[in-house]
């Protein structure tokens, strides 16, 4: 009689597949479903993916990811395109958006999981987590601001994950009155609840001295929290950039450069790439600027309404309990599992 | 380690664990592997050669064998083929690589086929 694989064995050799083959797989048996769906396979995927993508980096295989949404008439879709080190981008995977999402933006994404919401209405109170590599979502009503005057209010949203306890993690802060004012909440999926808190984070000291008419934007910039504060001077559009030094240490902030933007005229600004490029979509196109050497390289994506960089290719196995997406449009052009053997 | 289960192999007289052939292809991998241990490309060349004329459903037997041999870097590079191999595969296919039986209960498999059905298309015919 033929002797079977160990189960171990057979764990092992799933935890190496692609999300579309896992998913499928769950029919195989009982047992392979319950694997499948596991908390601890799950992650052990994820941080799986997570290692074999930094390392195509740290070879030099590959400079990372940039995801955007586009838009047309009919709907939106989100897209993944991998930097080779030449400069061109080739394309990875294309998702449609389910049109209820139309009304909302992506807002941040990590490790696979999208966040999206509107901030025209009602400042983000209605939130989507969407995993479109699993086809699910869920939505989640935040705490609804319509008692404040909400003219003066803006808020912001991030995604997370914390790997010591596997859990993804929203923040979300609404400020009132320019800032003089704040609320925060944390929203935890593995508990799927929301909870207040308050935590201050001193901006650089004087960085808004004699400082007219600026806005700014925080990021991460080669792996430190950064702050853009762009504002309108004599000399034209400026960009200051603070970095962090030592993260939540006020005094470490340090002054890294100063850039003239001209590039950000009219423009949006979307975060860094892991080598300290900003993501810029201007009168120009969609951009990114080495803000060493001022340099601006146009990206070859014909538009976009969200851009983003993300170091790895974002394939996830987390199930959201919101609902499934049938009708969702999927190309997958070429499975970055691919590169195990 | 490795060496003491291939002593262990030969003293046995009845050993269904591991076929001749299975050893003349296991066996001489640890060698292989200290010659040119530095050299990751070459090893990878050498394996793939190696298994270049192997049917996926061999790989079973040559799983249990490293298994058994407790030969972890041959294992590892097994189950990295194996993977590969049933990748775009479909359900009854791995059932049967795997020796697995489906045990749902009636109607669940039907449930979770559609509710997934994207991840049906595009799977290579058995």
């Amino acid at each position: 009689m033929r002797e079977r694989v160990p189960d171990d064995i057979v764990e092992d050799i799933l935890g190496q597949l692609p999300v579309k083959s896992l998913t499928r797989f769950r029919c195989v048996s009982k047992s392979c479903n319950s694997i499948i769906t596991g908390t601890t396979f799950i992650n052990k995927h994820l941080k799986l993916n997570l290692n074999q993508c930094e390392s195509l980096i740290s070879t030099n295989t590959r400079s990372g990811y940039l995801l955007y949404a586009t838009k047309d008439k009919n709907s939106s879709s989100l897209c993944t395109v991998v930097c080779n080190n030449d400069r061109t981008l080739t394309q990875v995977s294309w998702f449609e958006m389910p049109s209820f999402f139309d009304e909302c933006n992506i807002v941040d994404f990590c490790n696979g999981l999208f966040c999206l919401a509107s901030y025209e209405k009602e400042l983000c109170h209605i939130i989507y987590l969407w995993n479109p590599s699993v086809r699910m979502f869920k939505k989640l009503l935040a705490t609804p601001f319509t008692d404040k005057d909400t003219r003066h209010t803006t808020s912001v949203m991030g995604l997370a994950y914390n790997s010591q306890n596997n859990d993804f993690k929203i923040l979300r802060i609404v400020t009132v009155l320019d800032g003089q004012e704040a609320e925060a909440e944390i929203y935890s999926l593995s508990a799927d609840s929301w909870r207040r808190f308050f935590r201050e984070i001193m901006l650089p000291p004087n960085s808004l001295d004699g400082v007219r008419g600026y806005f700014g934007e925080l990021a991460l910039f080669k792996g430190s929290l950064a702050v853009f504060i762009i504002s309108n001077e004599h000399q034209g559009i400026l960009c200051h950039i603070w970095f962090m030094k030592e993260y939540g240490v006020a005094e470490s902030w340090t002054k890294k450069y100063r850039v003239q933007t001209d590039w950000l005229c009219n423009g949006d600004f979307f975060g860094c790439t892991n080598n300290g490029e900003l993501l810029i979509k201007n009168d120009t196109g969609l951009v990114s600027i080495d803000p060493e050497s001022q340099n601006q390289n146009i990206l070859a994506i014909e538009d976009a309404n969200w851009l983003a960089f993300s170091a790895n290719s974002m394939e996830s196995l987390v199930l959201l309990d919101g609902g499934f997406l049938s009708s969702q449009i999927v190309t997958v052009i070429s499975s970055d599992f691919g590169h195990i053997v | 380690m490795k060496f003491c289960t291939v002593k262990q192999y030969f003293d046995d007289e009845n050993n269904n664990n591991v076929t001749n052939g299975i050893a003349t292809t296991v066996i001489p991998l640890p060698n292989k592997h200290l010659k040119i241990k530095a050299n990751n490309k070459e090893m990878e060349q050498y394996e793939q050669e190696l298994l270049r004329n192997v049917m996926p459903q061999e790989l079973t037997k040559l799983i249990l064998a490293a298994n058994y041999l407790n030969f972890k870097e041959a294992l590892d590079f097994f189950c990295r083929t194996v993977a590969n191999a049933i990748q775009n595969k479909s359900v009854d296919y791995v059932r049967k690589f795997f020796g697995l039986e489906s045990d749902f209960e009636p109607g669940e498999e039907e449930k979770l086929c559609k509710e997934f059905a994207w991840s049906f298309e595009g799977v290579d015919e058995d």
